[in-house]
């Protein structure tokens, strides 16, 4: 166990550098079901829809690089033709990236220390036909216990309809971590979730997955809209993007444009309403908070005995000696529960 | 197998397919299928007791019959760790090998029983069936003591039937027993047949 610990310890110590991932403009000419791109790290773009012969479309697709920042040459595209047979008016060009993450390295180390947020679906249960079907197979089976052939048979037929019987949808797992800190005013929004995570179209950041499948793509559904994704059957996938403060608002807490984060130090909230919050001062102890609204100081701890704990993924593998802010926010997509990370300003000067 | 032992294994099998909430959650990552499989493997070379043999059913090839139980809860296990994101390649040597273990133990028993007498068998199953299991948990104990075990001692609480359906809980490859189920099919059914014989050697004396 202590093996163990250890061994995750320094995995998130030495975590290596994120998959970034560019917008490049793909302009496709039908007849085509689709398009897929060999980027980097063993990430592939897939860009699903059909076009018909004649027709034409720009769009924009997210394709990882193996290099940062991205190389001038745009890796070539792979047509995927309607037929078995290549139309040879089809046709597929990839421009060089329009934007791409800043270098992963030039981050704060602070921030590219910070452990990824644990996703763990729930198993899903087999669900009220299979257990249905179970007891009548049992049913059957013990009524002609002395008739060999037919127990077996029910049990066969059985079996084998527990794989085709219908399933219900998995449960979403999903999550949400802004990741602050005070030394440069940077944040790091980090959103993950099993299977499938939506991203902005024409976005661009750093992708991960747990663990590093070659079965993980980059998708983009041409139906409804370019729809960008992260995919990849059971995996545990991540986007990260940053949000820079500018030096004012570090300085005087002004006011911030919508879109910007603020900081979270114990002085002033300037991210968001947070319905629980708990502080950790340089000496290392935790205090609850309760709720803290946005643009008021940090409450008084509340030092009942029912006060919660914070969740041991979060606080875990954070510097030493440093105040630092944890919360639940009060924001949030359904079904997406919202967390933030504050490490306030270092006295060693940290600033990059 | 006799039917309430059949019952048994069917419910005790079912029931990780049927747990919910903190019971569920509490079965963590494990295989489902390897779950299943302990039980039945534990339970279909069972010896006859008293009454079945005085019955005349223990004579029976009841391990078809206790087969089409058993796949119902095995398949819907199967289905739930491939939902979780188990191998298929690791799903199908559970499989396989574990039909292959019951049967040699749901035919070990019936050889056995129709052999007239199954002392020696029934000494043998306890041996390589819950000893090899109840060897192992005392070399865990013995690990965290100093010296080293006994080699052939280790080795042999390897070979178990039911320490490799536990091996199988965790996702990942573990090599088929094809030593234990050899070992096992020799043990067991040397055992029916000295039985038999010495059933044979009473009735010529009396």
């Amino acid at each position: 166990m202590i093996a163990v610990v250890l061994a995750c310890t320094v995995h998130m110590a030495t975590r290596a550098p994120q998959d970034a991932f560019a917008t490049h403009e793909l302009r496709l000419e039908g007849p085509l079901e689709g398009v897929s791109i060999e980027g980097g790290a063993g990430w592939t773009t897939r860009v699903v829809g059909e076009l018909g012969a004649g027709e034409g479309r720009t769009l924009r697709v997210p394709v990882v690089t193996a290099d940062a920042p991205p190389r001038a040459a745009a890796p070539m595209p792979v047509l995927v033709p309607r037929s078995e047979d290549a139309d040879p008016g089809a046709d597929a060009a990839l421009a060089p990236a329009l934007f791409a993450p800043p270098d992963w390295d030039g981050l704060p180390d602070g921030l590219r220390r910070r452990a990824l947020p644990p996703l763990r679906a729930s198993r899903a249960g087999a669900g009220t036909p299979r257990l249905a079907l179970l007891a009548a197979a049992a049913v059957l089976s013990l009524a002609f216990w002395r008739r060999t052939p037919v127990a077996l048979a029910a049990g066969l037929v059985a079996g084998m309809a527990c794989f085709v019987l219908p399933e219900r949808p998995p449960p979403r797992v999903a999550v949400e971590v802004l990741e602050g800190d005070g030394a440069s005013g940077r944040w790091l929004r980090v959103r993950g979730a099993v299977a499938s995570l939506e991203l902005e179209p024409g976005s661009s950041g750093w992708c991960e997955s747990v663990p590093a499948s070659s079965e993980r793509r980059l998708e983009v559904t041409l139906a409804g809209g370019p729809r960008w994704s992260l995919v990849g059957e059971g995996l545990a996938l991540y986007a990260l993007e940053e949000h820079a403060l500018e030096e004012h608002v570090l300085e005087e807490t002004a006011l911030l444009e919508a879109g910007e984060l603020g900081g979270l130090g114990p002085e002033r909230n300037d991210l968001e309403d947070l319905a629980a919050v708990w502080r950790r001062d340089g000496a290392g102890r935790w205090t609850f908070h309760g709720p803290w609204e946005r643009g008021t100081a940090l409450p008084a701890p509340d030092a009942g005995e029912d006060a919660p704990d914070p969740p041991g993924w979060l606080i875990s593998a954070l510097p030493q000696g440093v105040g630092i802010s944890v919360a639940r926010s009060a924001a949030g997509a359904e079904g997406v529960p919202r967390w933030a990370r504050w490490v306030d300003r270092t006295s060693f000067g940290e600033r990059r | 197998m006799n039917r309430a032992a059949a019952v048994l294994a069917w419910a005790l099998s079912a029931a990780p397919c049927a747990a919910w909430g903190a019971a569920r959650e509490s079965l963590g990552d494990a295989s489902r299928l390897a779950l299943a499989t302990v039980v039945w493997l534990a339970l279909v070379g069972l010896p006859a007791g008293r009454r079945e043999r005085r019955a005349g059913t223990a004579t029976a090839r009841a391990w078809p019959r206790a087969l089409g139980l058993a796949l119902p809860p095995a398949a819907c296990a199967a289905w739930l760790d491939l939902r979780a994101g188990h191998a298929p390649q690791d799903l199908w040597t559970t499989a396989v090998a574990g039909l292959l273990l019951f049967v040699v133990l749901g035919e070990a028993r019936r050889m056995a029983a129709r052999a007239g007498g199954d002392g020696l068998y029934a000494l043998a199953w306890l041996a390589i069936v819950p000893g090899t299991l109840g060897l192992r948990a005392a070399l865990d104990w013995a690990a965290l003591g100093p010296g080293e075990p006994f080699a052939p001692v280790v080795w042999l609480a390897e070979r178990g039937p039911l320490d490799w359906a536990f091996a199988r809980l965790a996702p990942g490859p573990e090599p088929a027993p094809w030593i234990s189920v050899a070992a096992l099919a020799v043990g067991l059914w040397a055992a029916g047949a000295i039985d038999g014989r010495r059933a044979r050697a009473g009735e010529e004396l009396r």
